[in-house]
């Protein structure tokens, strides 16, 4: 048993480890490693006879089979090729799925029963150590259980079938090492942060899937517009990043603990402290949430998400719709307990979900690009993940995490493989009818769709019922002062349940505009997918089959702890169907619209009423909003800082003191001729410095002597610090005696003669020094 | 935990020796100031070790490891500048080899 453990933990931090050391190698074999790779088997061809003569052939045969432009020897131009690449970087995401299949199976399966604790925890190393010894120790530290082993298989799973699909679709590009080295780095921060076990781990990979976000988005970085998206994702995610560190800040002092294990135990110490009212335990939850609202592109800090659309789609499938942006709800989930203690923050974290979700599923029915309407669909999506989280329903909430992760990244690929055909067209007022190009594309799509619109008995269906229902049965909101917003769960039920409608009006939308009617693009396309067919094909495939039949629930249940819910069966089944209802009448209005090649009926209501459609055409202006209310203002500032205080006063100053040193210099210049080289200049002050040092190093030769009556002498040696000293009083050429600086007064007897003493003083540098001193003594 | 904090220093003294020949031989205005954030780390790594020996010895001043800190971001601040001025060297003289700027003699 505890063998066992240990070597589980070594399985858990090789989960992690695998995709780091997949980068580190990639990019060691990307820069210089090729080269040092090659020097080695040089040395060992030429040096060691037999392993010589095994690579050499090995070369031989390798050259032979990868012929090299460059003309590199054969084991390394076969080390630098793009296949080793991708199946390192392949490999690794892999392996750690695999590895957290096997860890599930030995440790956490509810049915064996092994692990009574219900999580396996790997301590790494000590990170943080105080003095104090109250202050307890941050460790880095890894945790898996339910929870986490559910994340890993999205991270991993979801990953893995998204690499499989970037070597098809990344095939051509230039930057084909360098996105696969960024994508493990996203894997690898993914699965800290989702298998952190304190927050302040979490907070790395929070970053980390931040910095890859960044870096993914920008991938193409030359273009102007695609370098500003990265930008915005990044900026706009420092504010919400701002208030986790505050959240976590605010945990830290009151509960002396960042461990999940500690805080929840600790609970009461948060919960009882209060500033103004207001317990720390809301302040905190409050400012975590407003991380997840950053990273989980939640109104008012969701217009990052729209712009990240730039990258390439695989980025969009993976960081932006199945993996990064959730971790703002497994953030929520992961600490329960805390916002349990305080239901009004969960009444807010519903409340901006269902915000998020109604608002952005409005957006989405007008939107023209492919690839935008599915990201405001994802924003609807995390609302409806954040409306679950905020009635209690956890559960459901990371059940519809998976579920979504599953059909969007579905779409997502669907998308990429339509606009990779189409050659970069991503608009779909421009396409059309291809559904007679793709069959397989076109059913993969279709599935999805009716996941995402919640179609029984698709994933999507369980997962979004389950979030519906609870929201009506929720009791969470009565808690709230003497229960006066018990109708907020009404409100979030009828949120959804609208959100629903328009879901399904705007995917059959898309649905209809992309796959059906005729064909709208003007270019010959041959309808076969170029190189890596099945690389593309396949994820498509496993991610629609997931999408349709992925709605397992049963290996979810109890994996997190939850209120209760008052469900009633008779009532639950009237919702249920009501939902199904609404969300198919939604996908038969935008049937009968869109049906028509015309487009007249929609024609009829965007001229009809003209500044509804443009409202929501442009997005209901939120980012010109930002624009004016925050940007320009802060130019503005900016501006006005940079013209006085910057330029006038701390560069008048600056620039004072260049002058006043060129002045001085001025004088210098005509008394001493130099070359005009800062560095000699150096140079010269490093010689001159090392002069001093010596200086100082020389040994002090500052000796006193006094003679007594009966013919001793005291010497007095310098009692510096480190120094030793030998003497030598009849100089017959032998020490007499050895002191050091503790002992800094010497007695000797002399009878009356001539002497020459010799003293030897080494300074604590080492240095040193012969002194003499003659001494006569008359009778 | 025995350890030999001479380790520690030796390998400041490298690290500030190795800072200061990259800065005086090195000709690229971007290494030059490389090389100055290490001869930085070097004698922040020496203020560290010091104050831990101290520690060791009874102390409970953190004086050391707050002053590094401080030092730190003096550091980085002087790279901001020192960057922004590589740009204006490179902007002015269309160079960053450091022998090109000889001005000083005119």
């Amino acid at each position: 048993m505890e063998e066992r453990i240990y070597v589980g933990e070594w399985a858990l931090s090789l989960i992690i480890l695998l995709p780091l050391s997949g980068v580190i190698l990639n990019s060691f074999l990307l820069s210089w490693g090729g080269y040092i790779l090659d020097l080695i088997f040089r040395w060992i061809i030429n040096r060691v006879r037999l392993l010589g003569l095994f690579f050499k052939s090995v070369d031989k045969l390798l050259s032979k089979k990868y012929p090299d432009r460059e003309k590199l020897p054969g084991i390394r131009s076969f080390l630098l090729r793009d296949e080793v690449l991708t199946s390192v970087s392949l490999g690794v995401v892999f392996t750690s799925f695999l590895l957290g299949l096997v860890l599930w199976i030995f440790h956490l399966n509810p049915l064996l029963e092994q692990n009574p604790q219900g999580f396996i925890k790997c301590l790494l190393w000590n990170w943080v150590i105080f003095n104090d010894e109250n202050t307890p120790i941050i460790e880095v530290a890894f945790r898996f259980d339910r929870l986490s082993f559910i994340m890993i298989m999205v991270v991993t799973g979801v990953g893995f079938l998204i690499h499989l699909y970037s070597v098809g679709y990344m095939g051509s590009d230039k930057g084909y090492r360098r996105f696969f080295i960024y994508m493990n780095l996203f894997i690898f921060f993914m699965l800290v942060l989702v298998m952190a076990d304190n927050l302040l781990v979490m907070f790395i990979g929070w970053e980390g899937v931040g910095l890859c976000s960044y870096l993914l988005i920008g991938f193409w970085y030359s273009q102007s517009t695609n370098a500003q998206a990265a930008k915005k994702a990044f900026i706009i995610n420092r504010i919400g990043d701002a208030g986790f560190i505050i959240g976590m800040l605010i945990i830290a002092y009151a509960t002396n603990s960042l461990e999940w294990v500690e805080i929840e135990k600790r609970l009461n110490q948060l919960t009882n402290l209060k500033i103004g009212g207001i317990s720390l335990s809301a302040l905190a939850s409050l400012a975590l949430f407003l991380g997840a609202i950053g990273k989980s592109a939640q109104f008012p800090l969701y217009v990052w998400l729209p712009d990240a659309m730039v990258g390439p789609t695989p980025v969009s499938a993976l960081i932006h719709a199945a993996t990064m942006v959730t971790v703002g709800v497994y953030m929520v989930v992961r600490l329960n307990f805390l916002y349990l203690s305080t239901p009004s923050v969960l009444a807010i974290v519903g409340g901006i979900g269902a915000g998020s979700a109604l608002f952005s599923a409005i957006i989405a029915t007008t939107q023209n690009d492919i690839k935008k309407v599915l990201a405001y669909s994802t924003i609807s999506q995390l609302g409806y993940m954040f409306i679950g989280v905020g009635v209690g329903a956890f559960t459901g909430a990371i059940f519809h995490l998976v579920t979504h992760s599953f059909f969007k990244a579905c779409l997502f690929l669907c998308a990429g493989v339509i606009t990779y055909a189409l050659k970069g067209i991503q608009d779909i007022r421009y396409m059309g009818g291809i559904k007679r190009g793709l069959p397989l594309i076109y059913w993969s799509f279709f599935s999805a769709t009716l996941a995402i619109m919640g179609i029984p008995p698709t994933s999507g269906f369980f997962s979004k019922d389950d979030i519906i229902v609870k929201a009506y049965f929720t009791q969470l909101y009565s808690k709230i002062g003497d229960g006066e917003f018990s109708w907020l769960s009404n409100l979030y039920f009828v949120i959804g349940v609208v959100t629903s409608f328009i879901t399904s009006f705007y995917m059959i939308r898309l649905f209809m505009l992309v796959f059906e009617g005729k064909e709208k693009f003007r270019r010959n396309i041959s309808w076969q997918l170029h190189n890596g067919g099945f690389s593309m094909l396949f994820p498509i495939l496993v991610l629609a089959f997931l999408s349709i039949f992925g709605g397992v629930k049963e290996w979810l249940e109890g994996a997190i702890p939850e209120p209760e819910f008052r469900v009633i069966p008779s009532k639950e089944i009237y919702i249920v169907i009501l939902s199904i209802i609404i969300s198919i009448s939604g996908a038969y209005l935008a049937y009968t619209l869109y049906r028509e090649p015309s487009l007249k009926k929609v024609r009829f209501f965007s001229t009809q009423f003209p500044f509804l459609y443009r409202l929501v055409y442009n997005r209901f202006w939120i980012d010109e909003l930002f624009d004016l209310v925050i940007v320009r203002p802060m130019r503005f500032l900016a501006n006005l800082l940079y013209k006085f205080i910057e330029s006038l006063l701390i560069d008048g100053l600056v620039n004072l003191l260049g002058y006043l040193t060129l002045g001085i210099s001025e004088i210098f210049r005509l008394i001493l001729h130099g070359n005009g080289k800062l560095q000699r200049y150096v140079a010269y002050i490093t010689i001159g410095f090392l002069v001093v040092v010596l200086y100082l190093g020389y040994p002090v030769t500052d000796i006193q002597a006094e003679m007594d009556t009966v013919g001793g002498l005291y010497i007095r040696l310098p009692a510096y610090p480190g120094y030793k000293f030998k003497l030598d009083f009849d100089g017959d050429g032998r020490w007499d005696e050895e002191v050091d600086f503790k002992t800094p007064t010497v007695y000797h007897k002399f009878n009356p003669g001539i002497y020459n003493i010799k003293i030897e003083i080494t300074s604590n540098w080492g240095l040193k020094v012969l002194k003499n001193i003659r001494l006569e003594l008359e009778e | 935990m025995a350890i030999d904090y001479g380790l520690y220093l030796i390998v400041a003294v490298m690290l500030f020796i190795i800072g200061a020949i990259g800065f005086i031989i090195r000709r690229n205005l971007l290494i030059v100031l490389m090389s100055l954030e290490l001869m930085f780390n070097g004698a922040n790594l020496a203020i560290v070790t010091f104050n831990k020996i101290w520690l060791l010895k009874g102390s409970s001043q953190l004086d050391g490891h707050i002053f590094v800190l401080v030092n730190i971001a003096t550091a980085t601040v002087e790279l901001a500048i020192g960057l922004a001025i590589a740009v204006l060297v490179y902007r002015t003289f269309s160079t960053t080899k450091t022998d090109a700027l000889d001005k000083l003699k005119k």
